[in-house]
C-alpha cells in the first residue's frame, strides 16, 4: 500500500520530546482560513512552484502533457488541467527544483526506513518519529500499517490530529500512539463551522474519549487574532482542556511564513491578513490557562 | 558577572588592535648588539632585552598582569621572520576593509626606520631562497597556501604544569645541572651547552620581567587608595612569588601561567599558543583556595581577569593572512574535562568555572574546547551546552572516543592519549610532548582538480603548474587517477616548502623557551625548532573537500556513466563560468546527490577523496624526521581561495566560496537538516584525518531555546560522536541578526560568531565571510 506524504522532515524538535522526524500525511478534513500548509489540504498530488528557484528555461510547460502549464506572461499552472502525472512529469523537466510535485507515494517500509536513519539520535533525545500532516487519519489504513511497522522498530510514536474524524479510526491508533497533539482551536461550535469547517461535536468529543480512555495527550491551542485569542475563549478552551484531565498545554502563535505557498500552488486564495500576538499578550493567555492548573509552554 | 569584570570586559571590546614598534626597534638592536652569538643565544639574548626594555603597564581593575606591547590589544612587530608586506602595507593597515590596525605616525615612524635593516636577513628570505620556482608559480597560483613563511610557527601546548607545580627556579637548578655535565670537547655536547644556556637565558628573563610587574604594582600602590592599594600589593606579592616558584593560591596559579603563556607568544610570534588542559593544571591551587575558604565568586573574578588579557592578545598579518584568518583570530584553544591517564572522567570545579566566565563575557579569546567521552557528566554537558547557546561559537567539542585511538595510532601511548588537548582550532595534541607543525599551510583541493580536467593547466592564470595527465579518459577511475597525479604532484611541492621553511626556523630562529616546557628537549640538549620533542609531525591541511567530492560525483556520473557530457565540453563550460549553461549548472546541482544529505554515494565519494588527501600527504617525512599527519580543516582559508579559482563541476559558480570548516558540507547544499549532516560528517574516516576533521553546525536560536533546546544540543552532540566523529561547533545565531549586524556594525560590536575553528567579533569581519557565515545552512527548527 501506497501513502501520499508530502514532507518528510529530519531534526524537528518542537512536535514531541527530543529529536523527531517529521511525516507530513497529505489530505485534510478541515480547511482552517490560517493554515500555514495549504499544499497538505488536498489529498492529491499538485505541482508547487518557486519563483525565485525558476531559470526560466521552460521545459515544465514543454514536457507537460496537458499543457497546464503557461510561462508567459506570467508562470501560471491551471490546475484543472493538471493530471498530477504519477512519473511527475513536470517537476522531473525542471532543472532547478523551482517546480516540484507536492505529495510523493511511499510505502510504510520506505517511510520507515528513512525514519530509521536518524536513529542514533533518538535513543540519545527520546525522540522518534511524529505523525503530522494535514490529518493523518485521512489515510486510516495506510497510516495503521505505518505504525505497526514504527511499533515492531521500537520507535518512539506521536501525532499530531485535529480529531476531525469518527472516534473509531482514533481508537484503532491507541495502542500504536506514544503521544497524541491534539488540536484545540475554539469551543464555540458555530465559529469552529465557519472558520475550519469542522464539527465541534466530533472534534471535541474525540479528544474527551481519547482521554477518558488513557490517551497521552498534549493540548496545542494555534493562537489565531481575530478567532480564538480573546480571552474569555482562551479560558474556555482551558476549562474544556481541563475538564478532559489534560495538563500539557502548547500555545502555538499565529505566523505568516506560510502565506506565500498559496501562492506557490496557484490555489488563488490567500488566507485573512492577522497579526500575530506579542510576546505580551501570549504571557496574558499563557497566565489563564496557567491559573487552571494547566502546564503551559510556547511550542 | 560583576562590575569589574564589565568595566574590564567593555574596555576590551572598545580597543582596536594597534601596531606597537617597541618589539620591532628593540629586536633590531638586540640582533646588531648580539650578531656574533650563536642562533639560539641570539634569540635567548634578545628575548631577554625584550622582556627588560619593553613598556609595562598595570591597567586599573586588573587583577592579573602582563602585557604584550605597550598598549592593550597592541600588536608587536616580529622582523626576524618577514619585513617585506610590512614595509609594502604599512600604509594600508588602516584601511583595510577588515582585521584593520591603528598605526600612529610615531610608530610608523620607528618601522619605516627600522624594517630596511632586516632585508636580505629574515627567515622568510631564507626559506625562499631554497624554494625552487615551480613551487614559487604553484603558490601564486593558490595551489597551496604556506601559511608559517612570513611568521613565527606558534601552535603548540607546552608544560605549564611544570612551571605552576614547580617554579622556575627548580628547572633553572635541571638546567644548570644539566650544563655542568656537558663535555664540550664532545662536538655534541657544545651544541648541548649552547643550548642549556639559551635556555637559562631566558628563565632568568622571565623572573626578571614579573620582578618588573612588581616594582610597579608596589609604585602605584603607593599612590593608590584602599582597596585598590591592597589589590595592587598582592599583585605585588605574587610577581614577586610566580613564576619563580610554585605557586599556591590560584591568583598565583593563573598568574605564573600568564606569564608563561605571554611570554611564548613575545617569542615566537604565535598564533595558536594553546592554554591545553587548562583545568587540570589550575585545580589544585582552587582546591587550596577553597579550603582556606576564598568564595568561589574570587575565583570566578579571578579568572574573568585572566579571560580579558587573553582578549588582549594581537597578532599583526598580512592582507593574505588576514583573509585566511579573519577577525584576530589568536587561537587560544583552552580545553577542560576528559580522562585521565586511567580513563576516569577529570571535571572539576574549574572546568565548569571556565564555562561559566566564557558565557558570561561573551570574548572571542580564550578558545573554549571541551572534551566529550562515555564517562562525562550531565553537569559539564550542561554546562558546555549552555556556553554553545551564549551564541559565541564556543565551545567546540572533542569526541576522547574518536580523538585517543587517533593518537595512539600515530605513537603516543594509551596515558599520553588520553591526556590529549588541542592546539589552535581542532589539532590532536599531547601537551608538552610534541612538535606537530600545525601550521603546514592548505592545499586547495579544487585547484588540484582543476589541473586533473585541464591537463596541468591552471585555467584561472593559463600557466601550467601541474603534471600533464591527458586530456581523455577511459573511465571514472582513469581520471579519478589523473587526480591522485595532479595531487601527489602539488604535495611534492608542498612538502618541499615546508621542510625549507623549517630549514630556515631551525637556523635562525630557535625558540628556547618554548623548548624548556617541552619534554625531551632538555633531556636531549636540543631545541624544538632542531627536533628536541618527544614526537614530531607535520601536519597540512585540505580545503573544499565537500566541492571536491561533489564534482568527483558530477564527473563519475554524467561524463563516465550516462555520457551526457564529454570531457571536453565539461572543460567549456567552466572556462565560461557556466555562461550560456544555467540549465547543465542546475542539472549538476540538483539532479546528483550531493555531501551533507546522508546519500551514501555522495558521502563515500566524499569519503573517498578525503581518506586518499591524507593516505598521499602521509607519504613524506618532513623535517625534524617528522611523520606527515594531514587533516581536514580549512579554518577561514576558504574565502582566501575563492578569487583563485573557476567553476568546479558541482555547479559552483567562479564567484562562490567553497566549503567551509573543513568537513562540513558545501554552502547551502546540505538540506535535510543538522541530524543528515552529522551522518554524513560520520561517514568520512575521521581516522585517517589525524590533524582533525573540523564540522560547523549552525542553528537558529529557536532550536536550542529552553530546557528542551539544552537537552537536544546535549542529545546531538552525544549521538554524533557516538558514531565516531572527532569534532562539532555550533553557531547559535539568527541570520537576521547577522543581516543587521551588517548594517549596523555599531550595535553588534560584542557579537561573536565561529568562523571556523575559532571565534572571533563579527564586524570585524571581511564582507565575504560575513555572507558566507549567513549563508552557511541554517538549520532552523521545524
Amino acid at each position: 500500500m501506497n501513502g501520499i506524504i508530502f514532507d518528510i522532515q529530519r531534526f524537528s524538535v518542537h512536535d514531541g520530546e527530543g529529536i523527531r522526524t517529521n511525516v507530513f500525511f497529505k489530505g485534510c478534513p478541515l480547511h482552517c482560513d490560517w493554515c500555514s500548509n495549504p499544499e497538505s489540504q488536498s489529498t492529491h498530488p499538485q505541482p508547487m512552484y518557486d519563483a525565485q528557484k525558476c531559470i526560466h528555461c521552460g521545459r515544465c510547460a514543454l514536457d507537460c502533457p496537458s499543457g497546464a502549464i503557461q510561462t508567459s506572461p506570467a508562470y501560471q499552472i491551471d490546475l484543472s488541467k493538471c493530471l498530477t502525472c504519477r512519473d511527475l512529469t513536470c517537476a522531473a523537466a525542471c532543472c532547478s527544483t523551482a517546480l516540484t510535485m507536492v505529495g510523493k507515494r511511499y510505502t510504510a517500509d520506505e517511510i520507515v526506513r528513512i525514519v530509521k536513519r536518524d536513529a542514533v539520535f533518538y535513543g540519545h533525545s527520546q525522540g522518534g518519529i511524529t505523525i503530522s500532516g494535514g490529518e493523518a487519519v485521512v489515510q486510516i489504513d495506510f497510516l495503521m500499517e505505518l505504525l505497526q511497522k514504527c511499533r515492531e522498530e521500537g520507535l518512539n510514536t506521536a501525532m499530531e490530529t485535529c480529531s476531525a474524524c469518527g472516534w473509531e479510526q482514533i481508537r484503532r491508533t491507541m495502542p500504536y500512539i506514544d503521544t497524541y497533539l491534539c488540536d484545540v482551536k475554539h469551543t464555540n461550535a458555530q465559529k469552529l463551522k465557519a472558520e475550519t469547517g469542522g464539527d465541534a461535536k466530533i472534534l471535541l468529543g474525540n479528544i474527551r474519549k481519547l482521554a477518558e480512555n488513557g490517551g497521552n495527550i498534549i493540548a496545542r491551542i494555534p493562537m489565531i487574532p481575530g478567532f480564538n485569542t480573546d480571552l474569555d475563549e482562551v479560558l474556555a478552551i482551558g476549562q474544556l482542556i481541563a475538564g478532559c484531565g489534560i495538563r500539557k498545554v502548547e500555545l502555538l502563535n499565529f505566523h505568516r511564513l506560510g502565506v506565500p505557498k498559496y501562492g506557490k500552488c496557484f490555489l488563488n486564495r490567500a488566507p485573512k491578513d492577522r497579526t500575530p500576538l506579542t510576546a505580551q499578550e501570549l504571557e496574558g493567555r499563557m497566565e489563564i490557562l496557567r491559573q487552571l492548573s494547566l502546564d503551559v509552554t510556547v511550542g | 558577572m560583576n562590575d569589574r569584570l564589565r568595566r574590564l570586559r567593555q574596555k576590551n571590546l572598545a580597543q582596536t588592535p594597534e601596531i606597537c614598534s617597541e618589539r620591532a626597534r628593540i629586536v633590531t638592536e638586540a640582533y646588531e648588539q648580539f650578531q656574533d652569538l650563536p642562533a639560539a643565544l641570539l634569540r635567548a639574548r634578545t628575548l631577554e632585552k625584550i622582556l627588560r626594555e619593553m613598556s609595562i603597564w598595570i591597567a586599573d581593575d586588573e587583577l592579573i598582569v602582563g602585557n604584550q606591547a605597550s598598549m592593550a590589544k597592541g600588536t608587536p612587530v616580529f622582523p626576524e621572520f618577514s619585513v617585506d608586506w610590512i614595509m609594502r602595507e604599512l600604509d594600508q593597515f588602516e584601511m583595510r576593509r577588515s582585521s584593520k590596525y591603528k598605526l600612529s605616525a610615531e610608530n610608523k615612524a620607528v618601522l619605516k626606520e627600522v624594517l630596511p635593516k632586516w632585508k636580505g636577513r629574515t627567515v622568510k628570505e631564507r626559506a625562499l631562497s631554497v624554494i625552487p620556482d615551480e613551487a614559487k608559480e604553484a603558490m601564486a597560483c593558490q595551489a597551496f597556501l604556506l601559511s608559517p613563511l612570513s611568521c613565527g610557527l606558534g601552535h603548540i601546548s607546552v608544560q605549564y604544569e611544570k612551571l605552576i607545580d614547580r617554579g622556575l627556579e627548580y628547572l633553572i637548578d635541571e638546567l644548570t645541572e644539566k650544563k655542568a655535565h656537558c663535555r664540550p670537547e664532545n662536538a655534541a655536547d657544545l651544541e648541548r651547552g649552547i643550548f642549556y644556556d639559551s635556555c637559562l637565558i631566558v628563565c632568568n628573563a622571565l623572573i626578571a620581567f614579573a620582578e618588573r610587574f612588581a616594582a610597579l604594582a608596589e609604585q602605584k600602590a603607593a599612590a593608590s587608595e584602599e582597596p585598590r592599594r591592597a589589590e595592587l600589593l598582592e599583585i605585588a606579592r605574587v610577581c614577586r612569588k610566580v613564576p619563580r616558584q610554585r605557586a599556591e593560591t590560584f591568583q598565583e596559579a593563573l598568574q605564573s601561567f600568564w606569564f608563561l603563556h605571554l611570554c611564548l607568544q613575545i617569542e615566537s610570534n604565535g598564533h595558536s599558543m594553546s592554554p591545553g588542559r587548562f583545568d587540570q593544571y589550575t585545580i589544585r591551587s582552587y582546591n587550596a583556595d577553597m579550603e582556606r575558604g576564598i568564595s568561589p565568586q574570587r575565583e570566578e573574578e579571578l579568572l574573568g581577569c585572566l579571560w580579558v588579557k587573553f582578549a588582549e592578545i594581537s597578532k599583526l598579518r598580512d592582507y593574505t593572512g588576514s583573509l585566511a584568518f579573519g577577525g584576530y583570530p589568536m587561537f587560544q584553544n583552552l580545553i577542560v574535562g576528559g580522562m585521565d591517564a586511567d580513563g576516569r572522567d577529570v571535571t572539576n570545579a574549574v572546568s565548569l568555572l571556565c564555562c561559566k566566565v566564557t558565557a558570561e563575557l561573551k570574548l572571542s579569546q580564550p578558545s573554549l574546547s571541551m572534551r566529550w567521552h562515555k564517562g562525562t557528566p550531565e553537569s559539564m554537558k550542561r554546562s558546555a551546552a549552555e556556553v554553545a547557546r551564549a551564541g559565541i561559537g564556543m565551545p567546540a567539542y572533542f569526541n576522547d572516543e574518536a580523538i585517543i585511538p587517533i593518537l595512539r595510532n600515530i605513537g603516543c601511548s594509551l596515558e599520553e592519549a588520553r591526556n590529549y588537548c588541542e592546539v589552535g582550532c581542532v589539532e590532536p595534541h599531547v601537551a608538552g610532548k610534541m612538535e606537530g607543525m600545525y601550521s603546514t599551510g592548505f592545499t586547495n583541493l579544487c585547484k588540484v582538480l582543476e589541473l586533473a580536467i585541464f591537463n596541468g593547466e591552471d585555467p584561472v592564470s593559463g600557466k601550467k603548474i601541474g603534471i600533464p595527465v591527458g586530456e581523455a579518459f577511459e573511465d571514472f577511475h582513469d581520471f579519478y587517477n589523473a587526480y591522485r597525479k595532479e595531487q601527489r604532484y602539488i604535495m611534492d611541492l608542498h612538502a618541499f616548502c615546508v621542510n625549507a621553511v623549517e630549514y630556515a626556523h631551525s637556523a635562525m630562529c630557535p625558540t628556547p623557551l618554548v623548548s624548556c616546557f617541552v619534554e625531551d628537549c632538555i633531556e636531549r640538549g636540543k631545541d624544538i625548532r632542531c627536533g628536541g620533542a618527544h614526537y614530531n609531525y607535520t601536519s597540512p591541511n585540505a580545503v573544499g573537500l565537500a566541492n571536491l567530492g561533489d564534482s568527483m560525483l558530477v564527473i563519475k556520473k554524467k561524463v563516465f556513466e550516462n555520457h551526457k557530457y564529454s570531457m571536453e565540453e565539461m572543460r567549456k563550460m567552466l572556462r565560461c563560468n557556466f555562461h550560456g549553461y544555467e540549465t547543465v549548472r542546475q542539472e549538476f546541482l540538483h539532479n546528483v546527490p550531493k555531501y551533507g544529505n546522508d546519500d551514501d554515494e555522495a558521502d563515500l565519494m566524499t569519503r573517498i577523496c578525503g581518506e586518499d588527501y591524507c593516505r598521499d600527504f602521509k607519504r613524506y617525512t618532513g623535517y625534524r624526521s617528522a611523520s606527515f599527519q594531514p587533516g581536514l580543516q580549512s579554518i577561514s582559508a576558504h574565502a582566501l581561495f575563492v578569487g583563485s579559482l573557476g567553476a568546479t563541476p558541482d555547479g559552483r559558480t567562479k564567484e562562490m566560496l567553497v566549503s567551509d570548516g573543513g568537513v562540513s558540507p558545501a554552502q547551502g547544499r546540505d538540506v535535510c537538516g543538522p541530524t543528515a549532516e552529522m551522518l554524513s560528517v560520520a561517514k568520512l574516516n575521521h581516522f585517517e584525518a589525524t590533524n582533525g576533521a573540523l564540522l560547523n553546525v549552525k542553528f537558529h536560536p529557536s532550536t536550542v531555546q529552553g530546557e528542551k533546546g539544552l537537552q537536544n544540543l546535549c542529545a546531538l552532540t552525544d549521538a554524533f560522536f557516538n558514531l565516531g566523529a572527532q569534532h562539532v561547533q555550533y553557531n547559535v545565531v539568527d541570520s537576521e541578526v547577522l543581516r543587521d549586524a551588517q548594517k549596523h556594525p555599531e550595535k553588534y560590536s560584542d557579537l561573536v560568531v565561529r568562523v571556523a575553528g575559532f571565534s572571533v567579533l563579527f564586524t570585524t569581519l571581511d564582507v565575504v565571510l560575513q555572507n558566507d557565515i549567513i549563508e552557511r545552512t541554517q538549520h532552523a527548527c521545524c
